[in-house]
């Protein structure tokens, strides 16, 4: 089961509003490769993988991705925190607001729901992990990306930051790889 | 001693076409029996197994660590993990 | 609010590491140096949340947080609301 602890894991500074950079920030909050869709992805897979370390890996990981989720939904509501309606309209935000008001709605940039098609869970250990591998990798370029896309420092930092756990990652899920790979070939020698 | 080779090659056995050479022969049976004798590859980091086929990614050594609150702003408590984005 | 963040941010920065070493550990459960440094981390953090609860409320409920009255788990802010600057 789940604790919620009433605080960040990391100290999220915002300077000032940016309503274009929320907007972009809706891709890592819910689109495909969006912290939510790693959080759903590793939590699903936990429950068919052969080994224990496999198991804790990705309840773990899968934790500190939504808490990684909760952390891009506090930097676009600081973004938006204040500004009118007009303003959010002019920077492209109509939309959103007209059915969600400055609600932090899980959607992608362009407004499309989050969904369960993002990710796969087809109980294969290998395959699994391979798209885990990859989804970190996704994930730390559209870091990169967003991380050119403003010069607010505070959001910088956090950004920095959660791109710095997606290589972190990516090293935890290959290591449960080779673990995984040799329990498959000493289970071939009888 | 395991039975199953990750790799097998056996001689080439000759028929239908041209026999292959005595030498080239003896050439294919010493390579086999190399396998044979070393079907395992050790590779530091890796394991004791190393296939076609597969991903691996190296193994991480504990070492030094930064402090608490320099892992923090980096995002990670490793030197060896940290690799910061060039702005 | 000064003291209360650098007190908060003391336990980020704790629990962080502690994070970081147990997500190592779950793949290199064998491995005492790591076992010591985490061992050596949780004093601390435990210590700092300590301090942190006693002074402005808990941080984690669900028959975590002492009884009082009125309920201090709901109080505002809440994580998103902090200003760091």
């Amino acid at each position: 089961m789940w604790i919620y602890e009433k605080k960040l894991e990391y100290p999220v500074r915002v300077y000032r509003n940016d309503i274009g950079m929320a907007r972009f920030l809706m891709a890592q909050y819910g689109g495909p490769d969006s912290e939510l869709s790693a959080a759903v992805r590793y939590l699903t897979q936990r429950y068919t993988m052969p080994t224990n370390k496999a198991k804790g890996l990705l309840t773990d990981i899968g934790t500190e991705e939504m808490a990684h989720w909760e952390i891009v939904a506090t930097m676009i509501y600081k973004l938006v925190k204040g500004v009118p309606a007009k303003q959010l309209r002019e920077a492209g935000l109509g939309a959103h607001f007209a059915e969600h008001d400055r609600a932090v709605y899980p959607a992608d940039a362009a407004g499309v729901p989050w969904t369960a098609a993002y990710i796969q869970a087809t109980g294969d250990p290998i395959a699994d992990l391979h798209e885990d591998m990859a989804a970190e990798q996704k994930a730390r370029t559209t870091y990169e990306h967003l991380i050119q896309l403003t010069d607010d420092p505070g959001v910088k930092d956090t950004l920095r930051f959660l791109r710095q756990r997606e290589v972190v990652h990516f090293q935890r899920f290959g290591e449960a790889l080779n673990d995984i790979q040799a329990l498959m070939d000493s289970k071939k020698h009888f | 001693m395991s039975q199953k080779e990750p790799y097998q090659t056996r001689p080439l056995k000759p028929g239908g076409g041209q026999d292959i050479s005595q030498k080239e022969q003896t050439g294919i049976e010493i390579a086999t029996a190399e396998l044979q004798a070393a079907p395992d590859y050790q590779t530091a980091g890796f394991g004791p197994v190393y296939r076609l086929a597969r991903a691996y990614v190296v193994w991480q050594k504990y070492g030094p660590v930064f402090s608490p609150a320099e892992a923090l702003e980096k995002g990670t408590a490793f030197p060896d993990l940290y690799s910061p984005y060039p702005l | 609010m000064d003291k209360r963040l650098s007190m908060l941010k003391e336990i980020q920065a704790l629990e962080f590491f502690a994070i970081e070493l147990n997500l190592f550990l779950d793949t290199h459960p064998g491995d005492r140096a790591a076992l010591r440094d985490f061992y050596a981390i949780r004093e601390k953090l435990f210590a700092a949340v300590k301090r942190y609860e006693e002074m402005y409320g808990p941080l984690t409920v669900f028959g975590n947080a002492p009884a009082q009255c009125p309920w201090p788990w709901i109080e505002d802010p809440w994580p998103w609301e902090i200003e760091y600057k």
